[in-house]
């Protein structure tokens, strides 16, 4: 049995804004196997987060297809959709302000008949220690919590399906850095643990290098560039790509001269 | 020569769980022509010191103690009329989010006038366009004539960037502050309005207080450091030495803490949660 767990073909989304077309994603193809780590990097309306929203399906695709375990990934079919689980940006604005953090996290399990009524509460304190957190946390608000403790409950709130595939979107650029390297390291910790497959959305360079084995490079809707992350970053083919990486802020002299 | 002094600035806000302080009596100093950064993570004070400097924070339950000095004027001290004509004229801003804090209802021409009107009404109007153009010209935006009669949603957020730079320019201001003008922005476009800034700041002979979290900007942009946390100044110093020889702890662990572009495994920090407030400062 061959080890892709997802396969994108010929993916194309078109937008149509009043009389002219957007083509958001052109003709993508790509394959992510299980435990890869993948990120998606590219510009503001480069595509990468409507690439992201078709695989989740929250948007529906305009032609080709998206296979998950070589079946055609249909989002009527809730046991395959519950496999792959969203990440989103902005932690406080994708928790629910008027639920407490037992509520939200309870619901997945609700909805996807995870696990028997009695046994939910403990399952969701299991769900927290995950990601660091106790079962004092049960009864707080989204408000009451930190920004990287908000991103551990919507971590924790991805787990709870139990999914293979994790998608990430900017899941770390609203956080100061001390925080963000928690953050990735449990990450890190977590997909070991699970045995998961990890989607990145983002712009950070840096910290795709750090954190995935796989690299997908967009522009304007197509795959520019596509390699192993190391490849990418110390040999870049497209010159999109090495502009992108000669952009890159960094701290120290050995990293710029790293630059291609 | 010294423009801008902070003087043991210390400001407390009183809310009904009691009294938080903001800032714990900072000092702070930039020279004419001067690019400082101030670096510090979320809640640390940055922000709060810009707008002491604008003189935005004032009302009844806040408190401060302490000196800002602009040249030789204590601003602290000053009426809110004469910070008025300072602010915008002789101080001005560059905020985070462009293009919300450009006015979605107006032309840029029209802000760009009224930023203008706000300080002087003896201007020539005739030759007004061309000072914008000029100055639009200035932040490297290829067809300003289009640019001043577009509204905010017209522009991309580099460009909106770019116009608040002018804006910013238009009564020639002494210094400029700019809190995290490049957050918003994609890294190509970033390292385009860096270099602009950069560009137009020593041009004009200006001097520039940047606030940002991120150590790779200010690494490319200033010449002189400060770093913040919880509301104290830890460390200060010229870019190198902060970036090569960094003396404090906290400053070392923020440095450990970036991932690097050439390197393929998270950092790992030598020390973790540690009372950096009971480290001793250092002034390099």
């Amino acid at each position: 049995m061959s080890n892709t767990l997802l396969i994108v073909e010929n993916l194309t989304k078109i937008f149509k804004v009043g009389m002219s077309k957007v083509i958001a994603v052109d003709d993508v193809s790509f394959g992510i196997d299980k435990n890869d780590s993948v990120s998606i990097v590219g510009e503001s309306g480069s595509g990468k987060t409507t690439l992201a929203n078709l695989i989740l399906g929250v948007e529906t695709l305009t032609s080709g297809s998206i296979k998950f375990e070589d079946k055609e990934l249909d989002f009527k079919n809730k046991e395959l959709r519950k496999k792959i689980q969203f990440v989103q940006q902005n932690p406080l604005s994708s928790l629910n302000p008027k639920k407490t953090i037992f509520q939200t996290l309870e619901l997945p399990l609700k909805i996807h008949q995870i696990c028997p009524k009695k046994e939910i509460r403990d399952r969701v304190i299991k769900l927290l220690q995950y990601v660091d957190l106790n079962e004092n946390y049960l009864e707080r608000h989204p408000y009451s919590l930190s920004g990287g403790q908000r991103q551990r409950i919507s971590i924790a709130r991805a787990l709870a399906c139990e999914p293979e595939i994790i998608i990430f979107d900017e899941p770390t650029s609203a956080l100061d850095v001390l925080i963000q390297l928690k953050i990735l390291n449990l990450l890190a910790e977590i997909k070991e643990k699970l045995n998961l497959t990890y989607i990145f959305i983002t712009h950070d360079l840096a910290v795709v290098r750090n954190i995935s084995n796989k690299t997908i490079v967009m522009n304007k809707g197509k795959i520019v560039e596509m390699n192993n992350t190391k490849k990418v970053f110390e040999s870049p083919e497209s010159e999109y790509t090495k502009e992108l990486i000669r952009s890159i802020p960094t701290i120290t002299d050995a990293e710029e001269k790293s630059k291609p | 020569m010294t423009l801008l002094s902070i003087r043991n600035l210390e400001v407390q806000f009183k809310h009904y769980e009691g009294v938080t302080t903001a800032l714990k009596k900072i000092s702070l100093d930039i020279k004419e022509g001067e690019k400082v950064a101030l670096v510090g993570e979320s809640g640390s004070g940055k922000s709060v010191t810009a707008r002491m400097i604008l003189g935005l924070l004032s009302n009844s339950n806040i408190k401060k103690n302490g000196e800002i000095f602009f040249e030789n004027i204590d601003l602290l001290k000053e009426s809110s009329s004469q910070i008025k004509q300072i602010r915008g004229n002789e101080i001005s801003m560059i905020f985070q989010d462009p293009v919300s804090s450009l006015n979605p209802y107006f032309t840029v021409k029209k802000q760009m006038l009224q930023a203008l009107e706000n300080h002087t009404k003896d201007y020539d109007k005739n030759t007004i366009e061309k000072y914008f153009v000029d100055l639009l010209k200035d932040v490297k935006i290829e067809d300003p004539e289009r640019v001043l009669n577009s509204y905010a949603f017209q522009l991309s957020g580099g460009m909106a960037q770019r116009v608040m730079i002018s804006m910013a320019l238009i009564n020639n201001p002494k210094l400029i502050l700019a809190d995290e003008p490049t957050t918003a922005l994609d890294v190509t476009v970033q390292k385009k309005v860096l270099s602009i800034m950069k560009d137009v700041i020593s041009r004009k002979k200006m001097s520039m207080l940047l606030i940002s979290h991120n150590l790779g900007v200010v690494r490319e942009f200033a010449d002189k450091i400060y770093v913040i946390y919880q509301g104290t100044i830890l460390e200060e110093g010229s870019t190198e030495k902060i970036f090569n020889s960094p003396g404090h702890i906290y400053t070392q662990t923020l440095l450990q803490a970036i991932p690097k572009i050439n390197s393929s495994k998270l950092p790992s920090l030598d020390s973790e949660n540690l009372d950096y407030l009971s480290q001793p400062k250092f002034t390099h």
